[in-house]
């Protein structure tokens, strides 16, 4: 038996097709990488350049004898000057830049329009020429100190100003309702004080790439989440089983997102654990599976069992094998085991690959940042190595790749042709992601649709207690359905195999 | 009479409503060489397929060295070695490679058996060439060569001459003729051309539509071919009609008579004295495939 399994592996790796997917998926992931790391230069560099250009154009285009014609000059004057000012310190992406945009562009703006003559279309009308002349050079002399953390003060003071009114307003308030709103509001910016809090206790300016989506993460889905939480009367722990009309299935999917991005974020700032899922090894792999590589294993796996009884049968070699010493059950069975090392051993491949090509772009050391993920269960974080998620991942996918490599097997058998097992499997995989859309929005109404291996077949979906985006799919009744249709498909494909009579040539 | 290997014991069978194979029974010792011969479509391959245990059985039993092959199909199929329609062989890998996924499938079969076997049929230079660049008759040998590499005690050979020019086809013979003799094989040898087995095989298995028609030894037939029939020309046969009663007229000059070489010479007196002139005497020449011709009912073997 030993010997029949290495024959079949032997057999599977002296074919050529394996390693041209291999190849495909290495010029693939390179150029991926490629024009991430091109992106990024060009969003460094490109966009005040074409911008600039732009406005050159449109500057031309104005008809500057009305009074609006000449505040539309100037304001796209202005725009230019900004844009010129902000390029100076590293364009918008810095936090200078930010100031710049959020600070100094109106009063340049006003500016512009007094030197002009045009101050009855100025925004802030109370300064004067001069007034506005000592702010423009006060943020500016902070901004070449590179003090950053004078403005925060200033944010978080405001904050907490606005906290202090609203604690005020707490007080005097009369009725439920009114406290009930305060109250929310209250949340919500002690959501924003903390932001601030944060930046300034863990030296994060504005716009620090590190940082910048998980505070924002956390501003906006707390946000969505606290008024969620008010306005539905829910929290984390019964959101699963609340029931009303307006709260429906697709309202819980949505508030179990905020709920885990929103988790994840906090916990990333608490630990300091920045979020570089773009620019490391470890983020790499993290979407490896949901990215491309789910395809390239399927396309691999299915290759391989839709070639390995087919293709016997096709170059008439099937004879050979049968009359040896194995029944012929023996004989299938050391072929789905050889697919399923050579399964494994393409993973392994597809995985090195990707550790090569993003380790090259990013750099071999990132591939220690952890994998932070969600438990919807006990409501907490779980931070672990990324190849402990990679193998939770591959398992959470592993049903779609066992009934599609089984279908392939299935019909490569029964068909004896190895085109059309490869190309009907292939079509499956893509029938089940419309089907899946299908389930997505019919979910709720057809309740039988859960039961669909085609459907529920991505253990990803419910992991750690995560309700399905598709009503009613819960780990166990997944597992089920997936079993058994891949153990009918196997029954079938023994059953034909040891029946089948081999034709005349 | 040596150890008996192969029993087929009215083998049946049918797709859909044709039958193919109409009761064929056949047996075969140690040091045989069946030639299995019909025309085209006659069930030959079917047959041993079913003997191999490729196609199902409808009806009747193989016997391989004891061991029914629908019953104990591991034990049967164990000391058999066979070659079914062409040499089947994995285009994308090499000679060499080929044999070794042969070999790791028995126990006995080691790498100096290998290279033995490569020597045997004489494919050293080329064993680790991609079987893709052989030519028909290379991977006829190779064929063989995975076909003998576990020392079978039956080899079935299924038009194994196809594709081979005559000095393959002589290579083959005197192969054969020495693992039959050397290493006791039992072979089974099929063919639709009698002519190329005559020379070697010990019986013949005639099979026709399904049906096996003549099972007989070689020496037996051989015999039978001798017909020792004289063939006469003369002036006129016309006018033996009354003188030689049991002479067969076959045109106006010729007639052919059963005859000793002592009733020639009675016979030409006998002519003489009646004033026949005798043109010439032959001796009537049958080939074994005229031989077969006539039990066929003229159906033509080729």
């Amino acid at each position: 038996m030993f010997n029949l399994v290495r024959n079949e592996l032997t057999k599977i790796f002296s074919k050529k097709g394996i390693y041209i997917v291999l190849v495909v998926f290495l010029l693939l992931t390179s150029l991926i990488l490629g024009i991430e790391k091109y992106s990024e230069k060009m969003l460094l560099s490109g966009t005040t350049e074409s911008a600039m250009t732009y406005l050159d154009e449109e500057i031309e285009e104005l008809d500057t004898s009305t009074d609006e014609g000449k505040v539309q000059y100037w304001s796209l004057q202005t725009e230019k000057e900004v844009n010129q000012l902000a390029k100076e310190y590293g364009g918008y992406s810095t936090w200078q830049g930010e100031k710049i945009l959020n600070e100094i562009w109106a009063i340049k703006m006003d500016m512009n329009l007094y030197e002009n003559e045009l101050e009855e279309f100025a925004i802030y009308t109370t300064y004067s020429k001069e007034e506005l002349q000592k702010e423009y050079d006060k943020i500016m002399e902070r901004i070449n100190k590179g003090d950053w953390k004078s403005f925060l003060q200033e944010d978080l003071k405001e904050a907490q100003d606005q906290i202090s009114l609203a604690e005020d307003a707490l007080k005097v308030a009369k009725d439920d309702e009114t406290r009930k709103e305060i109250n929310k509001n209250l949340e919500i910016l002690k959501i924003e004080e903390q932001c601030n809090k944060w930046r300034l206790e863990k030296e994060i300016p504005y716009r620090d790439e590190r940082y910048e989506s998980a505070l924002n993460t956390y501003s906006v889905y707390g946000t969505f989440l606290i008024e969620n939480n008010y306005k539905y009367n829910i929290n984390e722990n019964n959101y699963k089983e609340k029931v009303s009309d307006e709260f429906d299935y697709n309202a819980k999917i949505q508030y179990q997102t905020a709920l885990e991005d929103f988790n994840i974020a906090k916990y990333r700032i608490e630990n300091e654990i920045p979020d570089l899922s773009y620019q490391s090894v470890s983020g790499a792999i993290e979407s490896l599976i949901p990215n491309i590589g789910l395809l390239f294993i399927i396309i691999i796996s299915v290759m391989i069992t839709g070639t390995i009884v087919s293709e016997e049968f096709n170059k008439s070699t099937i004879k050979l094998l049968l009359i040896r010493p194995y029944t012929r059950r023996k004989i299938l069975l050391s072929k789905i085991i050889a697919s399923i090392i050579a399964t494994l051993i393409a993973i392994v491949c597809i995985v090195l690959i990707q550790i090569v090509v993003s380790g090259i772009g990013y750099g071999f050391d990132t591939i220690n940042m952890p994998v932070i993920k969600y438990n919807f269960n006990t409501n907490s974080i779980i931070e672990m190595n990324v190849f402990v998620w990679l193998i939770i991942n591959l398992l959470s996918v592993s049903p779609i790749i066992i009934i599609l490599s089984t279908l392939a097997l299935t019909i490569g058998t029964l068909s004896t042709n190895s085109a059309s097992a490869i190309t009907l499997s292939i079509l499956t995989y893509m029938g089940a992601n419309i089907l899946k859309q299908i389930a997505i929005y019919y979910g709720t109404k057809i309740k039988w649709l859960k039961y669909i291996p085609f459907v529920n077949w991505d253990l990803t979906e419910c992991l750690y207690g995560r309700l399905s985006q598709i009503q009613g799919v819960t780990l166990p009744i997944a597992i089920l359905t997936c079993s058994i249709l891949s153990i009918g498909l196997l029954v079938i494909t023994f059953e034909n195999f040891a029946r089948k009579n081999i034709k005349n040539v | 009479m040596g150890k008996v290997i192969l029993e087929c014991n009215n083998l049946y069978k049918k797709f859909g409503k044709k039958e193919i194979i109409k009761n064929v029974s056949t047996r075969l010792e140690t040091g045989d060489i069946l030639g299995f011969i019909g025309p085209n479509g006659a069930g030959k391959t079917t047959t041993i397929k079913l003997i191999l245990g490729l196609q199902k059985i409808d009806k009747g039993t193989v016997k391989i060295n004891g061991y029914d092959v629908t019953k104990k199909f591991e034990k049967a199929i164990e000391k058999v070695g066979a070659i079914v329609e062409n040499p089947d062989l994995y285009m994308y890998l090499s000679g060499y490679k080929n044999l070794q996924l042969i070999a790791r499938m028995y126990k006995n079969v080691d790498k100096t058996r290998i290279d033995e076997v490569v020597k045997l049929v004489g494919l050293q230079e080329r064993i680790n060439d991609k079987v893709s660049k052989y030519s028909l008759g290379m991977r006829q040998r190779l064929g063989i060569a995975q076909a003998i590499l576990h020392k079978p005690n039956i080899l079935i050979l299924d038009e194994p001459t196809n594709g081979l020019d005559p000095e393959g086809i002589r290579e083959l013979r005197e192969l054969m003729q020495k693992l039959a003799r050397e290493e006791e094989m039992a072979i089974l040898i099929s063919s639709h051309n009698l002519a190329e087995l005559d020379s070697f095989c010990t019986k013949i298995c005639i099979i026709q539509n399904g049906e096996v028609i003549e099972t007989k030894e070689i020496t037996e037939l051989k015999q039978e071919a001798k017909s020792s029939y004289i063939i006469f020309k003369i002036n006129d046969t016309n006018k033996i009609k009354n003188l030689l009663e049991n002479a067969s007229i076959l045109n106006a000059t010729e007639f052919k008579i059963l005859a000793s070489e002592a009733d020639v010479a009675v016979l030409v007196r006998k002519l003489v004295e009646n004033n026949i002139e005798i043109y010439r005497i032959t001796e009537e020449s049958i080939t074994l495939e005229d031989a077969f011709l006539k039990r066929t009912g003229g159906n033509k073997i080729v």
